[in-house]
């Protein structure tokens, strides 16, 4: 700035605030906003460039100390605390780094969040009880050992535990990593540990509390979430990619706290810039309330003495690298930089000793501003709360560690420095004690013990904490589904079909219905779910203000304030994490929601995998429904619509329960069961099926002996051979591929063969049975040996065998072992093409009369067929033998 | 009083669109309320639910499943 520019600011300044104060006064806030959008228009329409000076405020406290309120907590006794808690959280993770055992662990993360986390857990975080939600507390995952640190001086947590960090099968109990429900069932609440995905788990949690409370299904007696986050994990397109549901769907209930240390695992986060300043221009721009915090009070006397702003301003000029670099630098070389020579900085820099200015701290490192911003964030208001948090990378871990580059990793430390650490913390360990790393626990009726205890206490207990209190519900009887059994007479329709109506009248059945919770990323129409929106209603906290175009049809556009479906928009990532929201109300809310998460099934698993790992590990329970299924069934959309490989990728989730059906009555049988399994019997699994769009006729359920119990364990024969002379052929599928067995097996009882059909609702879950067996017989050889159901299926069967799916090989190949003769699996291995279905049957092989080639060049080389038969019978299939491998096609 | 119940619009845009009676959930005689489901019309492989829009009892069904139906026919009477 010129310096006649700095005059006139410093004249006509005060001019013009004093006339907002009295617009401000005399007309309102409203005026107020009015007036600055005028002037801003005006700058605009000047072609003046102001977004970055709208979006950003200075680089100072948002909440002026004019307006802190004073701390309720005893400063000393708190630093006390949070100081035995540090020196555990490093303990365990240097105990862990001395065993040898290599299992890792880190220390700069938490060192940078503890006061930040301890503020929290003495006045804010409140747990559930009889009148109160509960909050949701969702640390870094990289500061869970301080998480550990504190539940072991609550009491919840041994020493044992602490001492196996990272070894979970250790004696008397280890402790994960990472925050995984799966591994501590009563401790963790949500899964934390693959970057960025806490942010749209913890929104679209707070969100499905709004959702459950506008349906009336769950009091509104509050519940927060509080979800903190790394500045370096906010580069994860998931974090701001979903920030602006949050604003447009107000929850006030959600509160995210960015842990600003400047670093992440490699360096500087924005060396060259302000990541404070840049995720404040983003979350301001989605609309959430923005708070602040960068200094500490020992900053509040020289800001309160900077009328003319040079303070303000070297604050905002300074760069991310440069205060990392200062926070390791001695206090007057630090000093030398900051004032970059400009005189009037430096005279009022003089008011503080070289030491003072060391010590002044980070905004993330005062509990009386922290405390300042989680009140402010916890008071009513319409919007989320971001708090911007300013911290050092490695707060405490001395010069070796503290705003180094090599923070994030540094897991040790010599002897001395330990002994200096513990000093430092005032650890009244011996330095032995100290060199070795002990824990260290003050006496129960310690001041601070009874300190820590009591402030839990009047927040309603401790946190983080899982407890499941959630009722049974009967899943519906199977005649509930029997106009599904009865068969689609001559109507062709597809699963996807069936599907919905299964989905329609779940939503109806009196007991249940109310507990699903349908979820489609805008893909109802693909999947003609359209039918449901009029009775069932689009979720929208707002209700419907306007009125929909189709109002008069009889598939309006219902949006309700307590409309049941949930609406994603083209968002898979926030539609993963409603189902992740939903499949765990029965551990969150007590309430045993069933989510039918229904996409377009290639967006499924190698979009979101991650997020389904997740779901996994929190235990979710639901269905999730890949529709557009198989690669050839789904014409023309081409190389990435066609899904022929989403069975590979769900059978590597191990409590995943995943089928292929191939008709109506499977489905309903299927998803009957899930209900059961997961809502009745409270089993930890979660569901996969895939659905097409091919239309034939559905048949009826067959009236054979075990049907429903054999369709549930993965397969059954589908139709017996009608004839009973000729060589032997099994025909296996799965999916809108049946329709071409059925095809083939007609071509080959023409040609005199006799040939079965089997219907394999899941060749996951019979690999997954057979394997258990097989392992079982391998560890105990001499006992007597169990046989699988596939080999029990086909025990009587001999012939030949071929099976053909939509999906990659694999998938039909895993039983291979347990079929009792030749196997010729035929499948969708390559990248899809835009053709239509009968071409791409014909392109990757899965046709009838691929099939029919299969089975009969099986018989051949059995040596049941000779060479002039398979001639003679192949001619009339028109396969050409020397076609390009469908997976290498360029 | 007597009233003859039609075929509400099928398609925001195209009146002259047909479907197929897939269900007719009711009887004559039966008392429905405002909301309940009279007919499921299947169509372009959609199902849509005719709602009842007013309350009363069945005295008449003109329609039986698999009859191609569109926007205005009639296929029931109610009284109220
Ligand atoms: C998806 C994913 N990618 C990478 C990692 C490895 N990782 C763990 S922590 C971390 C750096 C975290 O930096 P930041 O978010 O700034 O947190 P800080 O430790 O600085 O508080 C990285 C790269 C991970 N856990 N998840
Ligand atoms: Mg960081």
């Amino acid at each position: 700035m010129s310096s006649a520019l700095n005059e006139f600011l410093a004249e006509d300044k005060q001019e013009w605030l004093e006339s907002i104060d009295n617009i401000c006064t005399s007309f309102g806030d409203d005026a107020v906003k009015e007036l600055l959008r005028i002037i801003q228009d005006h700058a605009l329409s000047k072609g003046i460039q102001i977004s970055e000076a709208t979006l950003n405020t200075p680089y100072t406290n948002t909440i002026p100390l004019s307006d802190q309120p004073s701390y309720p907590g005893d400063l000393g006794m708190e630093k006390k605390i949070e100081n035995i808690i540090r020196w555990n959280a490093m303990a365990m993770v240097l105990r862990a780094q001395d065993e040898g055992t290599g299992v890792g662990g880190h220390i700069a993360t938490y060192a940078s969040a503890a006061t930040i986390l301890e503020v929290g857990f003495n006045h804010f975080f409140r747990a559930r009880t009889e009148d109160y939600g509960g909050d949701v507390v969702m640390p870094q995952p990289h500061a869970a050992p301080g998480i550990y640190a504190r539940a072991f001086l609550e009491g919840r947590l041994s020493e044992q535990q602490l001492y196996n960090y990272r070894r979970e099968l250790g004696e008397g109990g280890g402790l994960s990593s990472y925050p995984h429900p799966r591994s501590m069932p009563s401790f963790w609440q949500m899964p934390n540990a693959s970057m960025g995905l806490s942010t749209p788990s913890a929104i679209y949690q707070a969100r499905f509390a709004k959702y459950l409370i506008n349906r009336k299904l769950k009091q509104d007696s509050g519940g927060k979430y509080w979800c903190f986050i790394g500045d370096g994990e906010a580069d994860e397109p998931e974090v701001l990619g979903t920030i602006n549901i949050a604003s447009r769907e107000r929850l006030n209930n959600l509160v995210m706290v960015v842990n600003c240390n400047l670093q992440r695992l490699d360096g500087p986060v924005r060396g060259n810039g302000k990541v404070i300043q840049e995720l404040e221009r983003s979350f301001r721009g989605a609309d959430w309330n923005v708070i602040k915090v960068v200094w500490g009070s020992g900053w509040d006397v020289l800001l309160a003495q900077d009328a003319k702003g040079i303070l303000r301003k070297r604050m905002d000029d300074c760069l991310d690298g440069d205060y990392q670099r200062y926070s390791i630098l001695p206090g007057d070389v630090q000093r030398e930089h900051w004032v970059e020579g400009n005189p009037e900085l430096e005279k009022m820099m003089n008011s503080l000793t070289d030491q003072e200015l060391k010590l002044i701290k980070r905004g993330g490192q005062d509990v009386k501003k922290i405390y300042a911003a989680y009140l402010r964030a916890a008071q009513e208001s319409n919007k989320p709360t971001v708090i911007l948090i300013k911290t050092v990378k490695g707060d405490g871990m001395g010069p070796s560690a503290e705003g180094r580059n090599n923070a994030h990793q540094k897991k040790n430390f010599a002897p001395e420095e330990r002994i200096q650490i513990a000093k430092n913390y005032g650890i009244p360990l011996s330095e032995d004690a100290a060199a070795r790393a002990d824990l260290y626990r003050p006496a129960e009726d310690s001041e601070e013990l009874r300190y820590l205890k009591r402030h839990r206490k009047a927040l309603g207990g401790y946190l983080p904490s899982r407890e499941v209190k959630c009722q049974s519900i009967q899943a519906p009887p199977l005649e509930f589904f029997s106009d599904i059994f009865k068969g689609s007479g001559e109507r062709k329709v597809s699963t996807t079909m069936v599907a919905v109506r299964i989905l329609s009248k779940l939503l109806k059945e009196k007991d249940i219905g109310k507990y699903v919770v349908p979820i489609v990323p805008d893909e109802a129409r693909t999947f003609g779910m359209d039918g449901l929106f009029r009775a069932a209603g689009i979720y929208s906290h707002d209700g419907q203000n306007y009125t929909p175009v189709d109002a008069e049809t009889l598939t309006p556009y219902k949006e309700a304030k307590d409309g049941q479906i949930l609406q994603e928009g083209i968002c898979e990532t926030g539609a993963i994490a409603s189902f992740m929201a939903a499949g765990s109300a029965y551990a969150v809310h007590g309430l045993p929601m069933i989510p039918f998460y229904i996409f377009y099934s290639i967006f499924g698993f190698q979009r979101v995998g991650d997020m389904i790992w997740g779901c996994g590990d929190m235990m979710c329970r639901g269905f999730l429904l890949g529709g557009t299924a198989g690669r050839t069934t789904l014409n023309g959309e081409g190389l990435q619509h066609q899904d022929g490989h989403s069975h590979v990728l769900a059978s590597t989730v191990p409590n995943l329960v995943s089928y292929d059906p191939a008709f109506g009555y499977e489905l309903a049988i299927i998803i009957r069961d899930g209900i059961r399994r997961m809502y009745t019997e409270q089993e930890d699994v979660f569901y996969y099926l895939t659905v097409y769009n091919e239309n034939h006729v559905m048949p009826s359920l067959p009236d054979h002996k075990n049907i429903v119990e054999r369709i549930l364990k993965g397969g059954y024969c589908y139709r017996s051979s009608r004839r009973d002379k000729g060589e032997v052929i099994n025909l296996l599928s799965s999916g809108s591929i049946m329709q071409q067995i059925i095809l083939a097996a007609d071509i080959l009882e023409e040609l005199e063969y006799q040939v079965n059909i089997w219907s394999i609702t899941s060749f996951s879950e019979l690999h997954r049975e057979a394997e258990t067996f097989e392992r079982w017989n391998r560890l105990n050889p001499t006992g007597p040996q169990r046989i699988p159901f596939v080999a029990t299926l086909f025990a009587e069967h001999k012939g030949v065998f071929v099976a053909a799916t939509d999906f990659m090989k694999s998938v039909a190949s895993s039983i291979a072992p347990w079929i009792p003769g030749r196997y010729e699996v035929l499948g969708t291995d390559g990248y899809g093409l835009s053709e239509s279905r009968e071409n791409l049957r014909d392109f990757f092989e899965v046709s009838a009369a691929y099939i029919a080639q299969a089975a009969i060049s099986a018989l051949y080389r059995e040596g049941r067929i000779n060479a002039e038969v398979v001639g003679e019978q192949c001619a009339s299939l028109d396969i050409d033998n020397k076609k390009r491998e469908p997976r290498t096609r360029t | 009083m007597k009233k003859l119940l039609k075929i509400p619009p099928l398609s925001e845009s195209d009146e002259s669109i047909r479907g197929s009676v897939l269900d007719i959930p009711i009887s004559v005689g039966d008392v429905v309320n405002v909301g309940d489901t009279l007919l499921e019309i299947e169509i372009e492989k959609v199902t849509l639910e005719v709602p009842a829009e007013q309350a009363g009892t069945i005295i008449d069904i003109s329609v039986k499943v698999g009859d191609e139906v569109s926007q205005g026919v009639p296929f029931a009477t109610i009284e109220e």
